[in-house]
């Protein structure tokens, strides 16, 4: 059979670790993006250039320089060792950081983009009618900035399922343990199995065309509601 | 009671300005780009100044010598913003009760402003005019201390503004509402305010009550900004509790209200108000002698282009009253100014 069972677990660690990826840069990334689109922070342009150098960078230095970071000897990586006993390196956790890390950049730059373009006397008037920063985030911002906000998430969920380089260099290539659909694929094409790789891409080509298409559909019904077409 | 003080050194000029008032309605009058809404947005905390200190009704908001800086959410301020800022999905009624929910003071704002039908409507699906009912109302709704409007009938059909005039006036006097406006239109100011306040480049250059302004500028340039046209420089030649006699290049004589103190001899500029001109004489004017050089109808008035010792003056007369075989093009002929509508230019710049 072409989708063994480590070609399922491939498929079902994909979905797994897209979907934390996408979560932890949608929770981490929406307030920073909030953050860069309305105040004047003092390092502003350094935190955008540090955001912006995953998209930059090719993956596979993005993955050796978190390894470098997050390895036993890294100052992140030692601390972690430290306190759990235990690395992120070459298990399933190393494949999201390398994955959300890949996504981060492209839900900041969407999010902060749509957020931007959201009129600041809509703010203002949230404010002058009493609400705090968050009730004002919550209430007015996110409702207006959802369509952009939504599309990066999607965008981030792409990005992180097909992740290779940086996922390989960080969480490596382990049956049944790190070996997301991308990996699987290189392993399939390096066997010589075109068939287990084609189907494989067409996996991961229906999974993202079914999310991409719900969105799209989701947020083109939403924003003709608030033109009130 | 509002006291404003506050300086800031903005892109373009060094913003300082400071007046107080406790009129009903203030108005803020100047040229686009001069501080206007600066100066609302830091009444509403929405703009920090560098030094100053706003006070309403007792309350200090802002003072840098105390370090006191209330947040907006704090200062209880109702601020129709110029786009009116109408959050685009929620409902009339969602935006309205945005800020409280209090039923009866939703319910007669409601009343007040004629929106009981497009409660239900989105923002995008109502007029320009209910907009700004519906933005008034939200900020009405917050019972604010103040009222900060900043230019609030500037997009809408002059027909619309008379209502929502009406309608300022029937909030100011049910709630006991002070308001400060934000306009470029000094008609509005005359329409709406008690006091105003000129701006010019982040500085107030005057302020008074709209006609102590509009007939006594302080300068040519501030009268320019309140309409005024016509400007010939003369001499006072006699000055009594009631009025001036104004002399223009030795041969014509002005006669004016008066209304600041002048002296006999002293070197004045006049301003002539376009609707200064009557064919017949008024209750007290001047007799001049003017050249027509262009006659051209505009609505309901005539625009005329007259020549008067030699200087050129605009005058407006009003349609109905004028038979057109009188003011011809080229001819000579007779016009009575109002002593009314003749005002002094207080200092040359």
């Amino acid at each position: 059979m072409v989708l063994d069972s480590e070609a399922l677990f491939s498929i079902e660690l994909s979905l797994k670790v897209a979907t934390v990826s996408t979560i932890t840069v949608f929770f981490i990334g929406l307030p920073l993006s909030y953050l860069l689109a309305t105040k004047e922070l003092p390092l502003k342009n350094l935190i955008d250039t540090l955001i912006t150098l995953p998209l930059v960078f090719p993956p596979t230095v993005t993955g050796y320089l978190l390894l470098l970071l997050l390895g036993k000897n890294g100052p992140i990586g030692e601390v972690l060792y430290r306190l759990f006993k235990t690395g992120i390196i070459f298990t399933w956790y190393g494949a999201v950081v390398a994955s959300s890390v890949a996504a981060f950049p492209i839900f900041v730059k969407t999010a902060r983009s749509s957020i931007e373009a959201v009129n600041r006397n809509f703010i203002f008037a949230a404010y002058t009618l009493g609400k705090g920063e968050v009730e004002t985030f919550l209430r007015v911002v996110l409702p207006i900035a959802k369509r952009g906000i939504i599309a990066g998430t999607v965008l981030s969920f792409a990005r992180a399922i097909g992740e290779f380089g940086a996922t390989l260099m960080l969480a490596g290539n382990i049956p049944f343990k790190t070996n997301t659909i991308p990996i699987e694929i290189y392993s399939a094409v390096s066997d010589g199995n075109f068939e287990r790789a084609n189907i494989l891409t067409a996996v991961i080509a229906v999974i993202s065309l079914i999310i991409i298409f719900t969105v799209n559909k989701l947020t083109e019904r939403r924003d003709n509601e608030v033109n009130g077409s | 009671m509002l006291r404003f003080q506050a300086e800031k050194r903005l892109k373009n000029f060094n913003y300082s300005v400071s007046f107080c008032s406790d009129a009903e309605i203030t108005a803020l009058f100047a040229p686009s780009g001069s501080g206007k809404t600066v100066t609302l947005q830091m009444i509403a905390g929405l703009q920090k100044p560098e030094r100053g200190k706003i006070e309403v009704n007792g309350r200090v908001f802002f003072s840098s010598e105390r370090k006191i800086n209330v947040p907006p959410q704090k200062r209880n301020v109702g601020y129709l913003f110029q786009d009116y800022a109408l959050f685009p999905h929620m409902t009339v009624q969602e935006n309205i009760c945005f800020s409280s929910k209090d039923k009866n003071l939703f319910k007669e704002v409601v009343e007040l402003l004629e929106i009981g039908d497009i409660l239900n409507k989105l923002p995008a699906q109502i007029s320009g005019g209910q907009k700004q009912r519906v933005a008034l109302a939200r900020a009405i709704m917050r019972k604010p201390e103040i009222l900060l409007l900043d230019e609030p009938f500037s997009a809408l059909h002059r027909s619309l503004k008379e209502n929502l005039y009406r309608e300022l006036f029937s909030i100011v006097k049910r709630f006991n509402q002070k308001v400060v406006i934000v306009t470029h239109d000094f008609d509005e100011v005359l329409r709406l305010a008690k006091k105003v306040v000129i701006l010019e480049n982040g500085k107030n250059v005057q302020e008074g009550s709209p006609e102590e302004v509009f007939f006594s500028p302080k300068t040519v340039k501030i009268a320019k900004l309140l309409g005024h046209k016509n400007f010939l420089k003369g001499k006072v030649v006699k000055t009594d509790r009631e009025f001036t006699v104004v002399e223009v290049k030795g041969k014509l004589r002005l006669k004016l209200k008066r209304r600041t103190p002048l002296k006999a001899g002293q070197e004045v500029t006049v301003s002539i108000l376009p609707m200064s001109a009557a064919l017949s004489p008024a209750t007290e004017f001047s007799r001049v002698e003017v050249l027509v050089k262009r006659v051209e109808k505009m609505g309901n008035l005539l625009f005329l282009q007259v020549e008067m010792e030699g200087e050129e003056v605009e005058l407006h007369l009003p349609l109905s009253l004028t038979p057109n075989y009188i003011l011809e093009e080229g001819k000579k002929t007779t016009l009575h100014l109002s002593a009314e509508q003749i005002c002094i230019v207080e200092e040359e710049e």
